[in-house]
Formats: C-alpha cells, sequence, structure tokens
C-alpha cells in the first residue's frame, strides 16, 4: 500500500509537471505559436488517456482470468453438466410419483363411492320396509324378531355412509395438492433449467461476455406466474377464496 | 340449472380434471368432456354443443385466459357461462378475468362446497 507521503509527493511531483505544461501553453499562446500550444494541449490529454487505458487493461485481464478460473473449475462444471440436470429428471420424478399416487387414490376414490352409496340406498329402503312391518305389527303381534336392533342398525349405516362419503369428497378435492404442487415443481424447474443454460453459455464462451439468457423478470406472463407460495410477502397476491370473493365484489360480482 | 347440461374441464393436470368431474358429478351434473389446454378445448367449443366451461388458466399452449378471450370474441360462443378454477391468485389477473367477463372465479385449493357455491351462483345470476 503507498503510504500518504508518497502519495501526496507523487501528487506534487504531478502538479508541477502539469504547472510547467500549462506555463508553456500561455506563453506559447501568447508568442502566437498555436502549432506548440495544440502539442502542449494533446501531451496533457495523452497523460489522462493512459491512467484509463491501464485500469481498462487491468479490468479485463481480471475478467479473464476469472473467466479461465471460471471455466476450469471441475465443480461448476459437473454441477452444471451433470447435477442440473439431474435435478430436473429428480423434480420430474417427483410429478410423476405424486400424479402416479393421486390417480391411484382417484381410481379408489371413484370405485368405492358408488359402492357406498348403493349400500347407502339399500339401507334407506330397507329401513322403510321395515318401519312399515314395525307399524303394522304393532297393533296384533308386535315387531318381529330383532326389529329395534335392525331399525338401529340402518339408521347407522345411513349415518356412517354419509360421513364416509364426505371424507370420500374431502380425500378426492385434496388430491388438489397434486396440481398445485406440480405447477410449483415445474416453475423450480423452469429457472433451474434457464441458470444451467446460463453457466453453459459462461463456460463455453468464457472470453465472450453473455447476457442473452437474462429476461426481465417484471414482464406481464400471460400464460400466468402459477400458484403462489404461502407467505412469499406478495400482498398482490390473494390468500384465499374470501380475499377473491372480496375482490369481486368490488368488481360488482 | 339443467342438470343435462353439457360441460367442458379444462386443465392441464389431468387429475385436477378428475377432480373436478368428480364434484361436479356429484353436484348431479353428468355429461362432461375434457381437455388440456385452450389450444384443444376451443374446436371442441366451436364444434358447439357446450353449455358451460369451467377452465384453469396456467396451462401450456394456450392458458384459460386466452381461451376466455377468444370465447368472448366469437359470436357463436360470447354468452358461454365460463368458471375459471385456477390457482392464479394475484390481483391483476383476477381484475383482468373479470373484464375479460369471467362468471366465477374459484381458486386453488378449493373445497368441494366452494365449487358448488360459484358454480350455483354463475347460474343464479344469468337466470335473474
Amino acid at each position: 500500500m503507498q503510504s500518504i507521503d508518497s502519495v501526496t509527493l507523487n501528487n506534487d511531483s504531478m502538479v508541477n509537471k502539469s504547472l510547467v505544461q500549462a506555463k508553456e501553453l500561455v506563453n506559447q499562446l501568447e508568442l502566437g505559436n498555436i502549432e506548440k500550444a495544440d502539442m502542449i494541449i494533446s501531451d496533457l490529454c495523452k497523460i489522462r488517456e493512459n491512467d484509463l487505458y491501464q485500469e481498462i487493461g487491468k479490468l479485463t485481464r481480471d475478467l479473464h482470468e476469472t473467466m479461465n478460473d471460471l471455466s476450469g473449475d471441475t465443480r461448476l462444471r459437473t454441477i452444471t453438466n451433470k447435477e442440473m440436470t439431474d435435478a430436473r429428471h429428480d423434480l420430474d420424478y417427483v410429478i410423476g410419483l405424486t400424479e402416479e399416487s393421486a390417480n391411484k387414490t382417484l381410481t379408489a376414490i371413484e370405485h368405492s363411492m358408488p359402492l357406498l352409496d348403493t349400500l347407502s340406498e339399500r339401507a334407506i329402503h330397507l329401513r322403510k320396509l321395515l318401519q312399515t312391518h314395525i307399524n303394522e305389527s304393532a297393533n296384533n303381534t308386535g315387531p318381529g324378531f330383532m326389529a329395534a336392533e335392525l331399525d338401529a342398525y340402518f339408521d347407522m349405516v345411513i349415518a356412517d355412509t354419509k360421513s364416509v362419503h364426505n371424507d370420500m369428497n374431502t380425500v378426492l378435492v385434496a388430491q388438489g395438492y397434486q396440481d398445485i404442487t406440480g405447477q410449483i415443481i415445474q416453475r423450480v424447474s423452469k429457472m433451474v433449467q434457464d441458470v444451467e443454460q446460463s453457466l453453459v453459455g459462461i463456460l463455453q464462451v468464457n472470453s465472450h461476455h453473455i447476457n442473452q439468457n437474462e429476461q426481465n423478470k417484471d414482464v406481464k406472463n400471460s400464460a400466468g406466474y402459477g400458484p403462489s407460495v404461502p407467505d412469499d410477502g406478495n400482498a398482490d397476491v390473494m390468500k384465499n377464496q374470501d380475499d377473491v370473493d372480496e375482490l369481486l365484489s368490488t368488481l360488482g360480482f | 340449472m339443467d342438470k343435462n347440461m353439457n360441460i367442458l374441464v379444462v386443465d392441464d393436470f389431468s387429475t385436477m380434471r378428475r377432480i373436478v368431474k368428480n364434484l361436479l358429478s356429484e353436484i348431479g351434473f353428468n355429461n362432461i368432456s375434457e381437455a388440456d389446454d385452450g389450444k384443444t378445448a376451443l374446436p371442441i367449443l366451436e364444434r358447439g354443443g357446450i353449455d358451460f366451461l369451467v377452465t384453469d388458466w396456467n396451462m401450456p399452449g394456450m392458458p384459460g385466459i386466452d381461451l376466455l378471450k377468444a370465447v368472448r370474441a366469437n359470436p357463436e360462443l360470447a354468452s358461454l357461462p365460463v368458471l375459471m378454477v385456477t390457482a392464479e391468485a394475484k390481483r391483476e389477473q383476477i381484475m383482468e378475468a373479470a373484464q375479460a367477463g369471467v362468471n366465477g372465479y374459484v381458486v386453488k385449493p378449493f373445497t368441494a362446497d366452494t365449487l358448488k357455491e360459484k358454480v350455483d351462483k354463475v347460474f343464479e345470476r344469468l337466470e335473474n
């Protein structure tokens, strides 16, 4: 590091040199010697230009070395050539697995629902028959064998099948997670792909500055933005259906 | 509300199409067709016979908002009721859909009751 004294000394000598040139410039101008004066002016400019070129040269060398280091970095190469691609395959695999699992669940629900509904309908029908029987036999011999127990059983079947039916519907709607998570994973996967392409670009063209993959993130996206992630702090994103309804009601809905 | 009406459900995720289809059949609708984005949905709509469109927003090819605009721009389809069922929840998007003439907007994840309520509301408003 330069000491303050040497900087002062340096400045002093530069000031002296400039002062000499300035005096000479005035002198030559007073003598009407335009050519000489021009030469002094261009000498003065050259000093500044040389400093500037030296700085640019240093920056260029630094940048070039950094680029070379980057392209020689085997870890970065592995990440770019293999791990990023693997990461995207992993994410695709997660989408595939959740889709398969959600579809199995939906198939099971679609299979069970009609069975459940038939059970319920049969129970309602039998309870009606049983109640007619109970009413008719009350006048003479009294209700038949286990009539009260059967009546209670049908009541239970009717109530429970209804409850299971509602639970099944909850399970059905809950499979929507596959759509939501799938869209979020697709979005992350796309981002990984963009980063991957940028890195490949840097590694391939290490002496050229590349910026072609840069995208304006604020550009309006008519394809949609995908699901919002809770607590991402975006006040412009509706948190739930109530928020959406409130906004729509201000729009006359 | 005619329970025999023909409904087209548009979503790129087959699981979501199945869910919506099951919920609609729970309400009593059984004539349901499917499409996986706006591009495949539009020809089906143009062939005629669809009475109600339920569509997602974020889909490859042709997003739901563009499908909605195409429907409103087509004199044959302009009055078709459209319910959007989507994870898109930005204020500007909901306003854009409203301005484009959507009849209802359900944000994912939703419940069976919400979907039913919004479907009912779409037809209630149309009948009044």
